[in-house]
């Protein structure tokens, strides 16, 4: 095992001089002709030399001595041939500048990136020959603190960056910059080029702290400073010649261009950290300088509906901070004008078609929501504008000044809902409904007075349930709930009741019929009842009185007497006014089978009194039904204008007591059913003033009860007006299902505290 | 050949020393010859170095020199081999050993001593021998001296520091005053101050230097249980569930942070920078922001003359164990906690929430202190644990004593543990060795040391302080 | 699988796999085709077949160091964590221990040539052998192991162990 005669080879004392020719030529020739290929027992030979003079070369009998300066301790061997490397790359260097200033612009460059290329090859290939030295004598001088020396292939870089790139680097930068420009121009360069000089200026940014990595420091200020400054002078000149010559929307789709060549660029041969500061810089240049003249173009542009331009000036202003702002009043201004233009382009009609009325609103909106959620993806800001247009042109339009009353929008929207539900050969396909119930949704969204549309709405609902000429219940249903999740469970509470009343009634009907049948009570007469909850329907008392024709008073008594039995204590009211009944000819002798009139109670109590009269006078029916002259009067008219009745002399404004009718005995139709109906529109009419009137009249009881809230929170009278004002409206209604207007508030005040919560 | 590895008897081709692979089974044959050995030496070198030996027989070194005899002379062999090799790999051979080594090597010759001299040798050697990397300047900084001081130096200095506390030498006395167990002390070494809480429900502040009580605080109805200061103002925590804050300068409470801060009795907690963490009974570790009532100027006092109740703050953040809390501490954003529930919790506090749960531990925990990533927990189950926070399984070391462990400090490789049977020890943390430092009369509540001085709070009211010299 | 061949000092060729050979770092950068972008691999060009000639490594030792190599690079050691088990001294392993039961000069000539072709493990694990030959022992038995001749005169040896009087186990 022992090897006693070992020949020890690795202790040579050797000298740097010995060894050191060998390697500066070894050296030479890797960093000149590296690509020539180097032969490994020569790299072997190099590796020895350093290995063998930094290990076994040492004086190590040096300093030591028992004395108490002797705490340095162990020399390492190194020092000599580090300064020998370091000045001959230094020299190296000299030589290289010699030639690179004889060079200019991409001939330099040219030169410059083959140098570096080819020395930091060598020097990775020379820092391993030297690994050695780089790991005791090197590594100990680091530890030890000392910033000017650094591992062989760190001290390349150092010697490159100080001795040639320092020299150089203006010149470098200037033709860095020339190169780039010439691009921008539209010419093809070299961008392996640039990007191999630009990435040598990163490896240049050497770290002290961590060796292996680089920090920006060389680039950034020896190339990016410049590179910005550069950039934002070709486009500041570029944009103002530009937009001088072309169109703003010209303008616009160079810039964009501009913008991705840029990005591109960065890509391509620049350091990323370089591309935020860049793209702003442009941005500052092109876009911000010239701002005003693009928002100038909006307008414009909104007039001819150029949506590819509206997209571009949208993604263009975006990055520019407040770039948008001006834009949003633009648009919230335009859209109200198109809207109000569009109103009064319909004209008077719209007040009467709400058809007409509630598509062109939705025209409107549509257009302009399609730009928003397209062009302006959805931002926020212009999502607020075109709301607060809408808003605007929907509450107050020609047709809403012409009726006087900014309550007309709900008015005809809650008649157009009507005119989609109700049963009628113009109904729209069940697949369309969802998307126009949606449309009703748009619009109800922007209507301010909720409240008018609730009632005009429950009042049409109310009446399409009552006549059953509802076309869906399911329909019906599907809109309520809309109107549910927009303004809340209030809001829908009575409607909702509504229904449900409607189905309590079927089923108590039902029990009611059975018990008839046990009962064998009425012959002849098919009764049905709805029994209807009063706070829930809208529905107004009869304006007169009426006493029922005998016929049907048994009807009456047995459904009262069953209902009370069924609920005892409950008051039960008889709508008539809102009753109807079909009667049968049996009078006509033209025919036989006579025809099936269908009309109101009144109309029934006034015909049942010629089964046993030929001719009454006025004042006699008036007695017999107790019908107050103006219900009187509506539904004689009726019966005469149906010619069903004859009258004597015939009426014209007013019906003296003294006329006579008689039944037309000639009476004739084409139809065997009738329908006798009360004029419809003075009714309609009618109604809607009283609508109006009560949804006033619900206003004033809300602002009472927020009054009363407040005060009672405040705990005292005194307030500012305008702070109760806003309490006032803050306190009634979440979401504000009506305005709060200030004459509102102030007679509201008076009435509250007249109405004495004062205690 | 390979299956005898195990078996602990096998010597190198040289058989000149020993590969040790399992020190600690050992231990019991060991410590028979290390006894033997001790006798010899105590008759021969007489009772001061008594103490020293029996501690420092207990490193490995004086073992091997029994076992190490020489057998390795080539003889007729004039070449020496190793002084043909460079001095870097030298230095490289001499790292691998340790300080005690080191003074052997300096004897050889020369140019061993110059090896042995090396700046960056003794660097490595600081390294091996305490747990820490220590960071030169700050070093420096805190020795007052200038920047390049040598690392043996350095060595050099903490490594007496810690060798005082195998002197059998110390100065002792005693501060009277409680009238109860001092459960509670904290040292602040600037300004020569102690601070102690008792089970007589009262805060003093003692002048270390006169050796008397400065002030004493009242206020709470039960006895406190712990306290901590910081930038001026002290927090106290008391069985009477409360925390209060007290503000130094004046000399008076300053408020009290809740009346009822914990169901039960507040077992430990910590102050800084604004933030008190405390743990107590009921389960809970609770983190309160106190800074804001810390900045402002009305007293207690003055709130109670205007007839304001009591500021009763709510905890910023509950951590929850599963049984009483007895000990906790909170650096940077990291806070532990240790209790009765045998475990240590380790919370992130900007994630808010548990990070990891030490196990390994057979009775409640009692005490811990931690450093980087150095812990070191004390138990009923008479055992003091050391963990490494990088290495996920459990503890690397255990020492094991003859009570339960009350309280313990350390720092560098010093570890002082005072335990119920009345004994105060201290630990070499590198090599597991300890040394009884003294026996108290009564049993030992908590304990501070700094430098080579030790305050102990002891059951009988009195507070202990010893100077090793 | 390439190999290499290596030529010790006196001239006798190894052939080895190039991985084995590359645990050696000095061997792995040679061989290391440095300049990629030109596609060229230095040490091969035109001469594949020559050996790489070791002038400061014997047969002999080549060959042991070799036989370490193969070894762990057949059984490569885990990555072990733990900071403080790389001094230690207590935890070289079987294999190497057994490895290392060689004559004193063959061991320095290992750490040489360990050191020379920077082999680590191989070096640490040599000089911690050496290491753990002077642990525990007083500066005679140092000398006697080492053949060295103590070049002190008695005031110098005085002086040193006054100056370490701080440190009282100095051994003896």
């Amino acid at each position: 095992m022992s090897i006693a005669s070992t020949q020890s080879v690795s202790q040579k004392n050797v000298k740097l001089d010995e060894i050191w020719p060998e390697l500066e030529e070894g050296i030479y020739k890797i960093i000149t002709e590296l690509y020539k290929g180097f032969p490994k027992q020569k790299w072997m030979a190099l590796y020895t030399h350093v290995y063998n003079y930094c290990a076994a070369s040492q004086s190590k009998t040096g300093k030591v001595g028992v004395t108490k300066q002797s705490n340095a301790g162990a020399n390492y061997v190194g020092e000599e041939l580090y300064n020998r490397l370091n000045n001959f790359l230094k020299r190296h260097m000299k030589e290289l500048l010699k030639v690179a200033e004889t060079k200019m612009d991409e001939p330099l460059l040219n030169y410059y990136y083959t140098e570096w290329d080819r020395y930091t090859c060598a020097m990775k290939y020379i820092n391993n020959i030297f690994q050695y030295l780089n790991r005791y004598w090197i590594k100990r001088e680091i530890d030890d603190g000392k910033k000017e020396v650094y591992e062989v292939f760190v001290l390349s870089l150092v010697i490159w960056r100080d001795c040639l790139f320092t020299p150089l680097k203006s010149r470098l930068t200037s033709a860095l910059l020339d190169l780039i420009e010439n691009e921008r121009n539209g010419y093809q360069i070299n961008t392996h080029l640039v990007k191999g000089v630009i990435n040598g200026y990163v490896s240049l940014g050497l770290n002290r702290e961590k060796p292996k990595e680089t920090i920006l420091q060389v680039y950034k200020t020896s190339f990016e400073e410049l590179f910005l400054t550069a950039t934002e002078n070709y486009y500041t000149n570029e944009s103002v010649k530009f937009i001088s010559e072309n169109t703003v929307a010209e303008y616009m789709k160079k810039i964009e261009n501009r913008l991705n060549e840029e990005v591109k660029r960065v890509q391509q041969y620049l350091h990323p950290s370089t591309e935020t500061d860049l793209i702003s810089r442009c941005e500052k240049v092109l876009i911000e300088k010239v701002v005003e003249v693009i928002w100038n173009e909006f307008q414009n542009l909104l007039e001819t509906d150029k949506i590819a331009d509206l997209t571009r000036m949208y993604s263009l202003l975006s990055r520019i901070p407040k770039g948008l702002e001006p834009l949003r009043a633009t648009l919230e201004k335009h859209v109200q004008n198109v809207g109000l233009q569009a109103v009064s382009s319909i004209g008077a009609v719209g007040a009467t078609d709400p058809k007409l009325y509630i598509e062109t609103l939705l025209q409107v909106f549509k257009k302009y929501n399609d730009l928003v959620t397209g062009a302006f993806r959805c931002d926020t800001g212009f999502v607020a504008s075109l709301d607060k247009a809408c808003r605007r042109f929907i509450n107050e339009n020609a047709v809403t000044q012409a009726a006087k009353s900014s309550s007309k929008s709900p008015e005809l929207l809650a008649k157009f809902t009507d005119f989609l539900l109700k049963k009628s050969p113009k109904n729209p396909e069940e697949a369309e409904m969802d998307q126009l119930l949606n449309d009703v949704m748009i619009v109800f969204k922007y209507i301010e007075d909720k409240d008018v549309f609730q009632d005009f709405y429950s009042k049409m609902l109310a009446k399409r349930l009552i006549h059953g000429t509802s076309t869906s219940e399911d329909l019906e249903g599907v809109m309520i709930g809309k109107l549910k999740s927009t303004c809340g469970y209030e809001y829908t509470s009575k409607l909702q009741r509504m229904f449900t009343d409607m189905s309590l009634s079927r089923e108590l009907l039902d029990r009611f019929n059975q018990h008839l049948e046990e009962q064998s009570a009425l012959g002849g007469i098919d009764f049905s009842v709805l029994v209807l909850a009063t706070g829930s329907w809208p529905l107004q008392p009869p304006a007169t009185n009426f006493s029922i024709p005998k016929e049907l008073q048994a009807c009456e008594q047995l459904f009262q007497k069953f209902y009370q039995v069924q609920y005892s204590g409950r008051k039960l009211n008889w709508l008539h006014h809102l009753s109807k009944g079909e009667l049968k000819t049996k009078y006509l002798p033209s025919n036989k089978s006579g025809y099936t009139l269908q009309c109101s109670t009144y109309q029934i109590g006034v015909l049942l009194q010629f089964n046993t009269d030929e001719e009454l006078t006025a004042e006699e029916i008036q007695g017999s039904t107790q019908l107050i002259d103006h219900a009187l009067k509506g539904t004689l008219t009726t019966l005469v204008k149906s010619k069903i009745l004859l009258a004597d002399p015939p009426i014209e404004d007013e019906i003296p007591k003294t006329t006579k009718f008689t039944l037309n005995k000639q009476f004739k139709n084409k139809k065997t059913k009738i329908f006798i109906n009360v004029p419809l529109a003075q009714q309609a009419k009618e109604e809607t003033d009283t609508t109006h009137k009560t949804v006033e009249e619900d206003r004033k009881l809300q602002i009472q009860a927020a009054i009363v809230r407040i005060m009672k929170m405040r705990n005292h009278y005194i307030m500012n007006y305008a702070s109760f004002s806003d309490k006032a409206s803050s306190t009634t209604q979440k979401p504000p299902i009506f305005i709060t207007q200030p004459t509102h508030n102030t007679t509201q005040l008076i009435n509250s505290t007249q109405s004495s919560f004062v205690q | 050949m390979i299956g005898d590895y195990t078996n602990n008897q096998i010597f190198s081709h040289f058989d000149s020393f020993h590969y040790e692979n399992s020190y600690e089974e050992k231990r019991e044959e060991e410590e028979k010859r290390l006894q033997e050995l001790a006798d010899l030496q105590n008759a021969q070198s007489g009772k001061r170095k008594q103490r020293l030996v029996k501690f420092l027989s207990h490193s490995r070194h004086v073992l091997k020199k029994t076992l190490s005899i020489t057998n390795f002379i080539h003889t007729g062999k004039k070449e020496t081999f190793i002084s043909r090799m460079p001095m870097e790999l030298l230095v490289h051979i001499v790292g691998f050993l340790e300080y005690s080594d080191i003074w052997n090597v300096m004897l050889v010759c020369k140019e061993w001593r110059a090896i042995a001299q090396d700046e960056f040798l003794w660097k490595i050697i600081y390294q091996n021998y305490f747990v820490y990397y220590p960071n030169r300047e700050a070093f420096a900084h805190q020795r007052k001296t200038q920047k390049d001081l040598h690392w043996r130096d350095i060595f050099r200095y903490d490594y007496i520091k810690e060798t005082k506390w195998s002197s059998d030498v110390y100065k002792e006395s005693y501060l009277h005053g409680h009238t109860g167990t001092v459960w509670t002390m904290l040292y602040d070494d600037e300004n020569g101050l102690i601070y102690t809480g008792s089970f007589d429900k009262t805060t003093k502040v003692w002048d270390l230097k006169k050796r008397k009580c400065l002030y004493t605080l009242y206020g709470h109805s039960y006895p406190v249980q712990c306290l901590d200061v910081d930038n001026g103002f002290m927090v106290t925590g008391s069985l009477d569930n409360s925390l209060r804050l007290w503000d130094l300068g004046k000399r008076q409470c300053h408020s009290i942070v809740s009346t009822k801060a914990h169901n039960f009795d507040v077992f430990c907690l910590q102050m800084s920078g604004g933030l008190i963490a405390s743990g107590s009974s009921d389960s809970t570790v609770k983190l309160w922001r106190v800074d804001d009532l810390i900045n402002s100027e009305e007293s207690l006092n003055d709130r109670m003359d205007r007839g304001e109740p009591q500021v009763n703050m709510q905890p910023l953040q509950t951590f929850k164990h599963n049984s009483c809390v007895t000990c906790l501490q909170m650096t940077g954003d990291r806070l532990m906690s240790g209790g009765s529930d045998k475990v240590v919790r380790v919370w992130d506090l900007n994630a808010q929430k548990e990070s990891n749960v030490l196990v390994g531990h057979d009775e409640g925990i009692r005490c811990l202190q931690f450093n980087e990533n150095i812990l070191v927990t004390g138990s009923n189950d008479t055992t003091v644990k050391l963990w490494d926070l990088r290495i996920k399984h459990g503890a690397y070391s255990s020492l094991r004593t003859q009570g339960s462990i009350r309280c313990l400090q350390w720092e560098g490789t010093s570890l002082i543990t005072g335990s119920n049977d009345q004994v105060v020890r201290w630990w070499n943390l590198n090599t597991g060795a300890s040394v009884e430092l003294f026996q108290s009369e009564s049993s030992v509540s908590c304990l501070k040391f700094k430098d080579n001085m030790l305050m102990c709070g002891l059951s009988d009211s009195k507070i202990q302080i010893l100077k090793f010299v | 699988m390439t190999t290499v061949k290596l030529e010790s000092s006196d001239e006798k060729v190894f052939e080895v796999e190039r991985d084995i050979a590359c645990m050696a770092v000095t061997i792995k950068h040679m061989l290391e085709g440095i300049c990629r972008k030109e596609n060229i691999d230095f040490g091969d060009i035109g001469e594949t077949d020559t050996a790489i000639p070791l002038p400061n490594v014997t047969a002999a030792i080549l060959e042991k160091v070799l036989e370490y190599c193969k070894h762990h690079h057949e059984h490569p050691t885990p990555q072990q964590d733990d900071k403080k088990d790389e001094k230690r001294l207590d935890d070289i392993p079987p294999w190497d221990r057994e490895y290392c039961k060689v004559d004193q000069p063959t061991l320095f000539e290992l750490i040489l040539a360990a050191n020379y072709l920077d082999i680590k493990p191989l070096l640490d694990v040599t000089c911690k052998t050496v290491a753990n030959m002077i642990r525990g022992k007083t500066p005679e038995e140092i000398r006697k192991i080492f053949n060295i001749k103590n070049d002190f005169t008695p005031e110098e040896e005085e002086q040193i162990r006054k100056e370490n009087e701080w440190c009282e186990d100095k051994g003896n």
